[in-house]
């Protein structure tokens, strides 16, 4: 355990992601404490101020703070992330283990929905959801984690499948462990690494999936903000008012390139090439 | 005529804390059309040993000592394993039988094609040319159907022919030497015999000098003109075949052979109490005290240094059985 | 060796023919390749009955269909009278500590994320555990501070010995080795039979010992049966085996194990 640490600190992608999402992190934790102004609230005389010192970051059109807009969107931007990526690890990680250890009929009909599931036009369900008026932040954390659960139960399953046939799970079946036991406790942690390299990189798919979404005004709805709505807000001047477009952007860009290199950085870690 | 001589080779894994000491101190040399056997157990560092002759280790390891091959009349020493020598070496030189053997061939591309690769690298002829050298070489490691197996890819061979496929490969480029890292290893009895024979075959036709590396005694005995026996990276005794055979002088030696004798007999052997040290472990004094019959204080302080016979074979013990 | 007691059989294989598919095409026609054919022997309580042949022969597939692990088979397979190809899956679970496997491949029997201790924790009844770890330990010749260890951190010999002890901590009544010590060192080889040959003299144990190293099965098996392209060839007692052969094949086996 003394080389975990040096391992971490000699890894750059690991260490440099992990400082960038730190550091976002940071701005979205202690963002408030930094600005007294409220993300909500409209001043329709103020619309649309260049930055300054009581508008950090400007003001929007209707006048609302856009510091304040950025670090309470940021914050709903990664729930939103985190939440629906936990929620399709969850689903993907039970039913690509259930699935491929089975095997047999129940692994072929399981793929097929699978298969299914990726052909889906997934807009199109958004859209539907947005066009009947039934649009929350907790239905768009559901439909999204209902589109990536199963790019994990691919990965899952071809872990599980090359897992089986080891002689240490025939050993356990043949000692009479139960199924459940065998794929909790001796198939799931061998498989992990891959499944939390996936997790990391699906979070930052999920971020700029919702982005699209609050960009085209079907994710995120007003009031309530996000960066990708940000973005929209900006999208009629966006040289005029950088202010709305830029410092968004770059926080959807610095964040996923974050996720990104710690995604990368734990693989490198996790590599069994470790040879003598 | 001296071929391949190693002195003093030792191995390292620069590791802050601690160093990794994989060989110490090899030291052999191997004559034109000479057997040589290498025998030790798992961890002994026979398989680093291998790569390291043909600059295969990573290039963070640390070698010294000195590694000299004789090529077309000149001796060539090889400094560090990122010598640029060993491209003219490889292949055409020294060649090297994986013990992984069908894990050694390339998936991807026909049996067939992959010997004419190695021909297009080694030797200068048309495209026809080598196609006929290759169907040769499929032959002459023993397999019949050549042209069925030119166009077949590793994956539809059975075990024993792609080991075969891997002989033809190391073989293609003519080299003096063939290091064979235990290729009977997952073999059984008949499958064994077989390759054997066919490595003594193509030994005599080619005059081909032999490193066997291997932990079957049989095949050592019966198969090698001089032993070199290594434990814990170190070479401990290093003797004509026949003479180990007769006197060996290390207790290690002794109780192998013992064992050996033994299941050839179908007694039960006496075996050896201890386990082998793993090579991240250093032993003061000589690495085999903890299990040995003859153990004394000196065994346990000082490292044995080499009791040397006729020319340089030696024996690395306090207390040998056997001294000339 | 100790004869083998006139009791009632452990095993019974009759007539056991197993088949894998080869070359899955999708749709109706599937070639199968006959890995055993007509194979029948019994076992007796307490004696080592070895099967010997040449890889690929087959043995190995009998003790996947001993264990339940291949499908397509015909022909009865019989453990203290009680017909496992018959059993219903929960039944068959509750008899798998009965009869334990020890594999070839020892570098993948153990989970590499597992701590040896873990492992008697999920094979031995909480009570009597810590007592019944250290017996174990001590019968296969190791100390108790393995316990804390993880399998890569171990040698070959240590793992083949906790692979045993994993198999009796489970109170089998049939041990079945598949080359239990083909991949080892001659040196651990002789320990791990050593140590095969003192665990028999301890504790009532039969054994089905399949190798193609027959000067192994030689100093271990009471009766030895000779495998052929999936068929028996012949089953004798193993002095009768070595000193009267009937076959040509195995006269072969016989004079290319023992040389020198």
């Amino acid at each position: 355990m003394k080389i975990f640490p040096q391992k971490i600190l000699k890894n750059r992608s690991l260490s440099s992601g992990f400082t960038t999402v730190a550091i976002v992190f940071l701005f979205l934790l202690l963002g408030p404490l930094l600005t007294p102004n409220n993300h909500t609230f409209q001043d329709l005389s103020a619309s649309l101020q260049t930055p300054s010192v009581s508008h950090w970051m400007g003001t929007d059109y209707y006048g609302r703070d856009v510091f304040a807009r950025l670090v309470y969107g940021g914050r709903i931007t990664w729930l939103v992330a985190v939440i629906s990526t936990f929620f399709a690890v969850c689903i993907g990680t039970i039913i690509g283990l259930f699935s491929a250890y089975r095997g047999g009929w129940i692994d072929f009909v399981v793929m097929r929905f699978v298969d299914v599931m990726l052909a889906f036009p997934k807009l199109f369900v958004v859209l539907l959801i947005v066009g009947l008026g039934a649009s929350s932040t907790n239905l768009l954390i559901g439909v999204l984690a209902l589109f990536s659960w199963m790019e994990i139960t691919r990965i899952v399953r071809s872990e599980v499948i090359s897992q089986k046939n080891r002689t240490y799970i025939k050993s356990a079946r043949a000692l009479g462990l139960g199924t459940p036991r065998i794929i909790i406790k001796h198939i799931l942690p061998n498989i992990l690494s891959p499944v939390i390299v996936s997790s990391v990189l699906l979070i930052s798919t999920i971020i700029l999936v919702e982005s699209g979404l609050s960009f085209l005004g079907l994710g995120i709805q007003a009031p309530n903000a996000s960066w990708g709505s940000i973005l929209n807000d900006g999208k009629i001047d966006p040289l005029g008012t950088w202010w709305l477009s830029v410092p968004a952007g770059l926080l959807i860009l610095t964040t996923v390139t974050g996720f990104n290199l710690i995604g990368d950085g734990l693989q490198k870690l996790f590599d069994p090439r470790k040879s003598l | 005529m001296i071929l391949l001589s190693v002195k003093n080779l030792s191995v390292q894994i620069p590791n802050h804390d601690k160093t990794i000491h994989l060989l110490k101190d090899i030291s052999f040399t191997l004559k034109r059309g000479e057997t040589l056997a290498i025998i030790g157990e798992s961890g002994c560092g026979k398989s680093t040993l291998c790569k390291s002759i043909l600059g295969l280790l990573p290039q963070y390891f640390q070698t010294t000592g000195s590694l000299t091959v004789y090529q077309n009349d000149v001796d060539i020493q090889l400094h560090n394993q990122n010598d640029p020598h060993f491209n003219t070496i490889r292949g055409s030189n020294i060649s090297m039988v994986f013990q992984d053997a069908p894990g050694s061939i390339n998936p991807l591309f026909k049996c067939g094609q992959q010997i004419v690769d190695v021909l297009k690298e080694h030797a200068s002829g048309s495209p026809i040319q080598n196609k006929q050298r290759a169907i040769q070489l499929i032959e002459q490691v023993g397999l019949t159907d050549t042209e069925d197996i030119f166009n077949k890819y590793p994956h539809q061979l059975s075990g024993g022919m792609s080991q075969r496929i891997a002989l033809a490969l190391a073989l293609a480029g003519n080299p003096d030497i063939l290091i064979a890292d235990e290729p009977t290893s997952s073999l059984d009895v008949t499958a064994k015999t077989q390759y054997l024979d066919l490595l003594r075959k193509l030994r005599a036709k080619n005059n081909l000098s032999l490193i066997l590396i291997t932990h079957n005694l049989n095949d050592a005995l019966s198969f090698s003109d001089s032993i070199l026996i290594m434990y814990n990276g170190r070479g401990i005794e290093y003797r004509h075949t026949a003479d180990l055979q007769q006197g060996p002088a290390h207790p290690y030696t002794k109780a192998l052979l013992d064992i050996q004798t033994a299941l050839n007999q179908g007694r039960l052997p006496q075996s050896i109490p201890g386990e082998t040290p793993s090579i991240t472990k250093s032993i003061p004094g000589c690495p085999f005290h903890p299990r040995c019959p003859k153990t004394s204080d000196i065994c346990r302080a000082t490292l044995p240094q080499p009791t040397f016979f006729l020319g340089n074979h030696f024996v690395c013990c306090h207390h040998p059985l056997k001294s000339k | 060796m100790n004869s083998p007691i006139q009791k009632q059989p452990v095993l019974e294989v009759k007539n056991l023919n197993v088949e894998y598919p080869v070359n899955f095409r999708s749709g109706f026609q599937r070639e199968t390749k006959q890995a055993v054919i007509d194979v029948s022997f019994n076992i007796f309580p307490g004696e080592c009955f070895a099967i010997v042949g040449e890889s690929g022969c087959g043995k190995s597939s009998i003790i996947d269909a001993i264990l339940g692990f291949v499908q397509t088979t015909s022909g009865t397979i019989l453990f203290e009278k009680q017909d496992l190809m018959k059993l219903s899956l929960q039944r068959f679970r509750k008899l798998r500590p009965k009869i334990q496997p020890v594999f070839q491949d020892y570098n993948q029997a153990l989970n590499p994320r597992q701590r040896i201790g873990d492992i008697f924790k999920e094979t031995l009844p909480r009570n009597l555990r810590e007592s019944q770890t250290d017996q174990l330990l001590t019968s296969v010749g190791l100390s108790n501070e393995i316990l804390n260890y993880f399998p890569h951190q171990l040698s070959g010999g240590q793992k083949q010995r906790i692979v045993l002890a994993r198999a009796l901590s489970v109170k089998p009544s049939l041990l079945l080795l598949d080359e239990p010590v083909t991949s080892q060192d001659l040196s651990v080889a002789v320990q791990i039979v050593e140590l095969l040959i003192s665990l028999r003299k301890i504790m009532p144990m039969t054994f089905l010992l399949v190798s193609h190293n027959l000067s192994i099965v030689q100093l271990l098996a009471d009766r030895v049966a000779v495998m052929k392209n999936g068929q028996l060839l012949e089953q004798q007692p193993l002095s009768t085996l070595l000193q009267n052969p009937k076959h040509d094949y195995t006269k072969n086996i016989i004079s290319q194990t023992t040389q020198l």
